[in-house]
């Protein structure tokens, strides 16, 4: 073949050499889906990075040992399904389990997966020296044995309803034999890590930094050829970019979607919106605290009673129609739809501006030099709300929400920051208000980390409003330890009752996850917490296909 | 009364024009000094207009509270009224606070200018002390003072600017200013130093220094007078450059904090609803090309007026 | 020669190492470190960041620190860069050929093109011409850089489709192509963010050049070849042109440092994978490391754009010896 082929001749070519496999049940195999992203990858090897494209790319990489369905679900294993792990079984005192791994299951480079791999795994994730953010959930994990090459038990410390969770989902099994020798400090920097090997769905072909990133179909995979033949990020460095990307048909996918592009996507007969749930909710977290002297309440949020009159002043629905239009639904609490212990029975504090004021005078706070501000005992109703300049909707809310606390006498000042500024002072809990955006796990017992008391008083504790209520932590403490699913709902309604009535913080919106991609990709089972899971079952009809389908498993030239 | 407030508006640009126009009659063109300039300056239409339009921006953004149909902060209904693109009520459109993008405009005019403006005079102030005194006292001391200003000259501005709002976050609008001044003086304190170099030996510098002047009073009778024109120049070029550094600053959610309306966070509002609500961005960005054209045409035409026979190189 | 090249060298060395500590020093008594930046999850736990913090040397003082930098930076070792989590030497080293290729074109282009317009307008000054070519690069001239790129993008990438919408190649077929076709995939992917940056640059050219030929046809000596009887065009070509290049010399050495500083915005809003998003993206990670090797680059081209300019500018005029 000549070396100056003409593109259109190349896809020719390749369309004639691409193999005609059997189709697969629900879809046909082959076919390239061009995912824009807005972030390069920084290290692929799950448990030392958080960056959402190496979480993608290690996902399909790598893999569980089992996945949840539709409804993640933390309690016991209902609804979960095989993946490393061909099955699975509880010892009678639920204090440990064991899996049992496929046979089938092989690395990339040809070697078979064990369950030596398994304990190894377990062992890299809670080394300090490996520095993984999930190492504290896995504390519960007591030990792990591989009795024989394809069994491996985990033991827990303490009987919970979370256990299989902690074992089945928050490790990927990482190859022994190819990561035995790299010192665990620097993993982040090894070449494996830019250079990973899995036993997941997907191969890794390579990775141009700052440009893409490629992978390809594991035809020998063990639970089934996935049907999409490559998968390549494109990554643009700049939002519009990345959309535009889409639109014009460079890309076909594309995770999130600002309310503004509904009406230009659906200008494009090529392109198919889908919505499905998220696990992310954003709030306006309070300081209840004095962030110059933290052991003093905060002035104005200290105040339980003030606190219930400024979420009265600010109209939730309002708010999310005019910066999500229908992308967005009011938040109820620490949770989200897609989450099990979802509950919307719970009582909101209602839009009540009239009651707003009349609960701001009853507390002391009036305006009594007419400036439109009201003050008590020399201090005005004034604080600043933080917000992370890389967020448009919530610096938008942070305008709207300035001019709805101004209708009932309180200033509010915003100081909008980069993301880091935003979470260094989170953390440092250096802030009056600040808008909070979070994504749950599934686990409703995470909300501890949140809202505890312990998680208020801990050094870098991730309570950072510092709300304390023992009822709170005591019901939590309850519903997490119910084998029952109903009685642990009940605890946990009752506990965001608690919560909410105290108003720590002013719940804002859930947004909906809105994917744009072309009408050709068929996609299959999209879990909310993270689209790609099922991704290899997703597939594109030979019928619809165009020239870049056509590439095909082929290598690329040197 | 808003339509008062403009009639208003225009008979002080008309009369400020005038003004300038008679000035510009009344002296003569040879003149060596500030007049003169003035006069020269008329014989350049596009020059003249570029004054003009400045005189016109000045009036507008001055008179602000009183031309705006709307407040500049109101949001009156967040849901029913964003995003409305131009008509009768709200010739420029709303934004997605359902704020009067015209209203905005015009206090932008405000900030976006006394931002520019200020910034510039700290700048010019700094860059013509470090300069006179580098080119004047010449020697070492104007050796290592240039070489500081190579080095900092040496790095982009702008990503010193980024840096800095960046890594100390949610700067105030007077931080702002100063961190704009005080990071462009450079090339003014090159331009004054060069002009200083020059007059230093001219004769009635030299007849100064041999009646026993004292240096600081050289310096201010007779070294800074001449270099005026460069500087106004200078400052004239700057504020156009400084609103566009403004306008980036803010696009990248780091400059003029809402709801402070500046031109640079109204083209951010917009910008990423450039096909659904041109209008948004499209005023406030019409606004810092106009503006900034002005300034640019003033500056080349004053530094025709200034120096009529000057040869570079 | 010598003596002189070794004196600006010299001179050129003081200015980076001026950069390179003021850098240095403001960087670290910024807020915030690259380790806190990027294992920002309240989750990790607080031994892993020390742990971090302990092997990138930042708990060490600030003037042991700073002389193992440049220990360190004198051997060629510019440092760790933890977000990336490679050798600052490694990233600088993809984006830096990346940014010469668009700057080097871009550059090219601007001075080319408004070299070229600026002779022209002058030869026909005060013409529908001029002023139309005048009008016109005075608003490329005012208008914010972010802007006109947005505005490039949506027209010619979105609306008519000519070219891609950003980044250096094409994601999917780049690694199948021949080497033209290659070639030919990264000119495609050039043109939008070139011209953008042409546009913005041109003008200011054209403008110098302009102005410059106009000053350099009053002076004396131009008189002087007139009054002998110099036909126009060898008065303009030998004697305007040469002359008036010498204050564009100047600019095209002040332009210099961009060819590895890159374009902040442009390079952002087109996803060239350069060194103005590489630099911009490392202030936001607290990459100081990363971030003040950028720094040093820029003052290094800063100081051989200016000797480059110093040594054009004898070779075009006759009047200058460099001793």
């Amino acid at each position: 073949m000549r070396q100056h082929t003409l593109l259109a001749t190349l896809f020719l070519a390749l369309a004639a050499c691409s193999r005609g496999e059997r189709a697969a049940p629900g879809g046909e195999n082959g076919g390239t889906l061009v995912v824009s992203v807005g972030a390069d990858a920084d290290a692929i090897i799950p448990p030392v990075t958080s960056n959402v494209t190496s979480v993608q790319i290690g996902s399909l990489v790598f893999e569980h040992l089992a996945e949840p369905g539709a409804l993640i679900n933390a309690i016991g294993d209902a609804g979960w399904k095989p993946k490393l792990a061909r099955s699975w079984s509880w010892a009678p005192d639920s204090l440990s389990i064991t899996f049992h791994i496929d046979p089938r299951a092989h690395w990339h480079d040809g070697r078979p997966v064990r369950a030596s791999d398994v304990r190894f795994t377990w062992q890299l994730y809670i080394d300090p020296r490996t520095g993984s953010d999930v190492a504290p959930l896995l504390a519960n994990i007591d030990s792990v044995t591989a009795p024989d090459s394809t069994t491996v038990t985990f033991w827990f410390a303490h009987r919970k309803p979370d256990e299989f969770f902690d074992a089945a989902f928050q490790m990927r099994i990482l190859p022994e034999h190819l990561l035995t020798g790299v010192p665990r400090d620097q993993l982040q920097s090894s070449e494996f890590a830019r250079h990973p090997v899995g036993s997941g769905p997907y191969r890794f072909v390579r990775w141009v930094p700052r440009q893409s990133i490629e992978l390809v179909a594991d035809t020998a995979y063990h639970l089934g050829r996935p049907h999409i033949d490559r998968l390549i990020w494109s990554i643009a460095a700049d939002p519009n970019a990345a959309l535009l990307r889409v639109m014009s048909g460079e890309a076909d996918f594309i995770e999130y979607l600002r309310p503004s592009d509904l009406a230009e996507v659906a200008k494009h007969p090529e392109l198919k919106a889908v919505r499905y749930p998220s696990m992310a909710y954003a709030y306006l977290l309070f300081n209840e605290r004095d962030p110059d002297a933290p052991s003093r309440p905060h002035p104005v949020f200290g105040d339980r009673a003030v606190r219930r009159a400024l979420t009265m002043a600010v109209d939730r629905a309002a708010l999310v129609r005019s910066v999500f239009d229908t992308l967005a639904v009011p938040s109820i609490g620490p949770i989200t739809h897609a989450v099990a212990s979802y509950d919307s029975t719970v009582v909101q504090i209602p839009f009540a501006p009239d009651s707003a004021r009349a609960l701001l005078d009853a507390a002391g706070w009036r305006d009594t030099d007419g400036d439109g501000i009201r003050q008590k005992a020399g201090r005005p109703l004034r604080f600043t709300i933080n917000v992370p300049s890389s967020s448009t909707p919530r610096m938008r809310m942070a305008v709207l929400l300035q001019q709805m606390f101004r209708s009932v006498g309180a200033r509010a000042d915003i100081d909008q920051m980069d993301f880091p500024t935003h979470s260094q002072r989170v953390a440092a809990r250096q802030f009056d208000a600040t808008i909070n955006a979070m994504v749950s796990d599934g686990n409703p017992a995470t909300v501890r980390q949140n809202w505890s008391i312990p998680a208020a008083r801990a050094k870098d504790g991730g309570n950072a409003g510092s709300y304390e209520s023992p009822t709170f932590d005591a019901l939590i403490d309850t519903a997490s330890t119910q084998m029952n699913p109903a009685a642990a709902r009940a605890y946990y309604h009752r506990a965001y009752q608690v919560l909410i009535d105290d108003a720590p913080a002013i719940w804002l919106y859930e947004p909906v996850s809105f994917s744009a991609m072309h009408r050709r990709i068929h996609p299959v089972a999209i879990r909310p917490d993270m689209w790609w899971a099922n991704l290899d079952q997703w597939y594109i009809p030979a019928a619809e296909r165009i020239p870049r389908d056509r590439i095909g498993l082929a290598d690329a030239r040197p | 009364m808003l339509w008062a407030a403009w009639l208003v508006a225009g008979a002080l640009a008309v009369a400020l024009s005038g003004m300038l126009a008679r000035a510009g009659r009344s002296a003569a063109r040879d003149d060596p000094g500030w007049r003169g300039v003035v006069a020269r300056l008329h014989d350049d239409r596009v020059a003249l207009l570029a004054v003009r339009a400045i005189i016109v921006l000045g009036v507008l953004a001055l008179l602000a509270p009183w031309l705006a149909p709307y407040s500049p902060v109101g949001q009156p209904d967040i849901v029913a009224l964003k995003n409305l693109p131009p008509s009768l009520a709200h010739p420029f459109g709303t934004d997605f606070a359902s704020r009067d993008v015209l209203s905005r405009v015009l206090y932008g005019a405000r900030v976006s200018l006394a931002v520019a403006v200020l910034a510039i005079a700290l700048a010019v102030t700094l860059g013509t002390a470090w300069g006179a005194t580098a080119g004047y006292y010449g020697g070492r001391l104007d050796e290592a003072m240039m070489r500081l200003i190579d080095a900092a000259l040496s790095v982009p501005r702008i990503l010193v600017l980024i840096a800095v709002l960046v890594l100390w976050g949610g700067v105030p609008l007077p931080v702002l200013v100063l961190l704009l001044g005080f990071t462009g003086w450079f090339g003014v304190s090159r331009v004054v130093r060069g002009q200083v170099l020059a007059l230093r030996e001219q004769e009635m510098v030299l007849a100064a220094r041999a009646l026993g002047a004292r240096d600081r009073e050289i310096i201010r009778r007779h070294i800074l007078p001449n270099v005026l024109s460069p500087v106004i120049v200078a400052a004239t070029l700057g504020i156009a450059n400084l609103i566009i550094v403004e306008a980036g600053l803010s696009y990248l959610g780091i400059g003029v904090r809402p709801p402070t309306p500046s031109w640079g966070n109204m083209i951010q509002d917009g910008a990423e609803m450039l096909s659904s609500a041109w209008w948004v961005s499209f005023f406030p960005g019409l606004a810092v090309v106009l503006t900034v054209m002005a300034f640019n045409l003033a500056g080349d035409g004053l530094r025709d007026a200034a120096a009529p026979h000057q040869v570079d190189g | 020669m010598l003596r002189f090249l070794f004196r600006r060298s010299a001179q050129g060395a003081l200015i980076v190492w001026i950069v390179a500590t003021t850098a240095f020093v403001l960087l670290h008594l910024a807020p915030g470190d690259p380790v806190r930046a990027s294992l920002d999850s309240p989750l990790v736990p607080e031994s892993v960041r020390a742990y971090w913090v302990g092997r990138l040397g930042l708990d060490r003082p600030l003037p042991e620190q700073y002389v193992r930098y440049l220990a360190a930076a004198a051997r060629g070792d510019l440092g760790f860069s933890f977000p990336h989590r490679r050798g600052v030497g490694a990233v600088l080293a993809d984006a830096i050929p990346n940014t010469l290729l668009l700057m080097g074109v871009a550059l090219a282009l601007s001075f080319a093109i408004g070299i070229a317009v600026g002779v022209f307008q002058a030869r026909r000054h005060r013409s529908a011409f001029d002023r139309g070519i005048a009008v016109g690069s005075l608003v490329f001239y005012s208008m914010p850089d972010f802007w006109l790129a947005l505005m490039m993008l949506l027209v010619f990438a979105y609306a008519l489709r000519l070219f891609p919408v950003s980044g250096m190649h094409d994601a999917v077929m780049y690694p199948y192509l021949g080497p033209w076709a290659r070639l030919a995939d990264l000119a495609r992917h050039l043109v939008l963010p070139a011209v953008t940056l042409t546009l913005l640059g041109a003008p200011a050219v054209a403008r110098y050049q302009r102005a410059a030929m106009l000053d350099v046809g009053r002076a004396d000596f131009v008189r002087t070849a007139r009054a002998k009887g110099v036909g126009e065009r060898r008065i303009a070509h030998r004697h305007v042109l040469r002359n008036a290049l010498l204050p564009v010399i100047t600019l095209l050495g002040l332009a210099l440092p961009a060819l590895l500083g890159g374009s902040v915005f442009v390079e952002k809003i087109f996803s060239w994978p350069g060194m103005g998003t590489l630099t911009v993206n490392a202030i936001a990670t607290r990459d100081y490391p990363l971030l003040t090797a950028a720094l040093i680059v820029a003052s290094v081209m800063m100081v051989v754009g200016s000797l480059v300019a110093d040594l054009l500018y004898a070779l075009a005029d006759p009047r200058v010896r460099i001793t």
